[in-house]
């Protein structure tokens, strides 16, 4: 392979919000290599960092390196991520790594928490109020109720004495 | 006779699916320039990198049929095969996939990535 870097222009796609159409073009310049044999333009390791950070910001997204990064700052595992953020374990395992990518609505709330305009604490007390709720919602009242749905599900008040009887 | 579609040979497979899976753009997997703007336009601007998960499901099914393309310049043994993407907007596409595996089982060129041109025909 013939190591001499070129740099030549290349478009970045960027799709609108549907993702259905591509809504701006955005120039760049991209380190490439040629093959010797076929005479291709080859992408570099850098041409393809240049690429994918272009996209992301002009997406409004964090790439996986960076959610990655985040949760680390924050001191948090993956499964504490995963509850913060309301999504399954799984899902964003696969955002860390890549292989999948969180919806835009995700990325806002990343992008929140990356810029410290919502707190990993208020995170936490929406989801404690959720956790409540849910179970309130799932409430079976033909079954006695357990310790753990008193201690989260009931709010304080006149709902509390009846569900402990 | 020309080559004719076949179950894509397992050592060839799982060599590919290794480098998909442990490679990195740029080095151990190579793109060409024009690859990755076919595989941008028509998966509705995917990012660069999403192309090799897209490869790996491909591949990822042992017996997979491919087209063995013997005619390609590069130093490698080629297959061509039909791969799937879910664009953002959630549709599925079907594209055209074809990769050279480089002598030696190191690195990987991916040749095609783009909508069929020709029909169902691999």
């Amino acid at each position: 392979m013939n190591t001499e870097i070129r740099y030549v222009d290349h478009e970045v796609l960027i799709p609108n919000v549907e993702g259905d159409e591509i809504a701006e073009r955005i120039k760049v310049q991209i380190p490439v290599t040629i093959d010797p044999v076929t005479g291709d333009e080859m992408l570099t390791e850098e041409a393809f960092e240049i690429l994918e950070t272009t996209k992301a910001r002009h997406m409004g997204l964090l790439l996986p390196d960076q959610i990655k990064a985040l949760r680390e700052r924050l001191k948090l595992s993956q499964k504490d991520m995963s509850q913060l953020l309301q999504a399954g374990e799984k899902s964003y395992t696969r955002w860390e790594s890549g292989r999948a990518r969180p919806s835009r609505m995700v990325n806002v709330l990343l992008r929140l928490l990356d810029e410290g305009d919502v707190s990993v604490e208020s995170l936490q007390r929406q989801r404690s109020d959720d956790d409540g709720w849910n179970k309130i919602v799932h409430w079976d009242f033909t079954k006695s109720v357990v310790e753990e749905d008193l201690v989260f599900s009931i709010p304080p008040g006149e709902y509390a004495e009846e569900a402990v009887q | 006779m020309p080559p004719s579609n076949e179950p894509i040979p397992e050592d060839w497979r799982s060599n590919v699916l290794r480098i998909l899976k442990e490679g990195k753009f740029g080095r151990e997997i190579q793109v060409p320039r024009r690859v990755q703007s076919d595989w941008e336009a028509d998966s509705l601007g995917a990012f660069p990198t999403d192309v090799r998960y897209a490869l790996s499901d491909a591949l990822s099914r042992s017996g997979v049929i491919g087209k063995l393309i013997p005619d390609q310049p590069e130093p490698g043994v080629t297959y061509a095969f039909w791969m799937f993407y879910r664009c953002m907007s959630g549709e599925n596409r079907k594209f055209y996939a074809k990769i050279c595996l480089h002598h030696g089982n190191v690195t990987i060129k991916i040749l095609s990535a783009h909508l069929p041109d020709k029909g169902n025909e691999l």
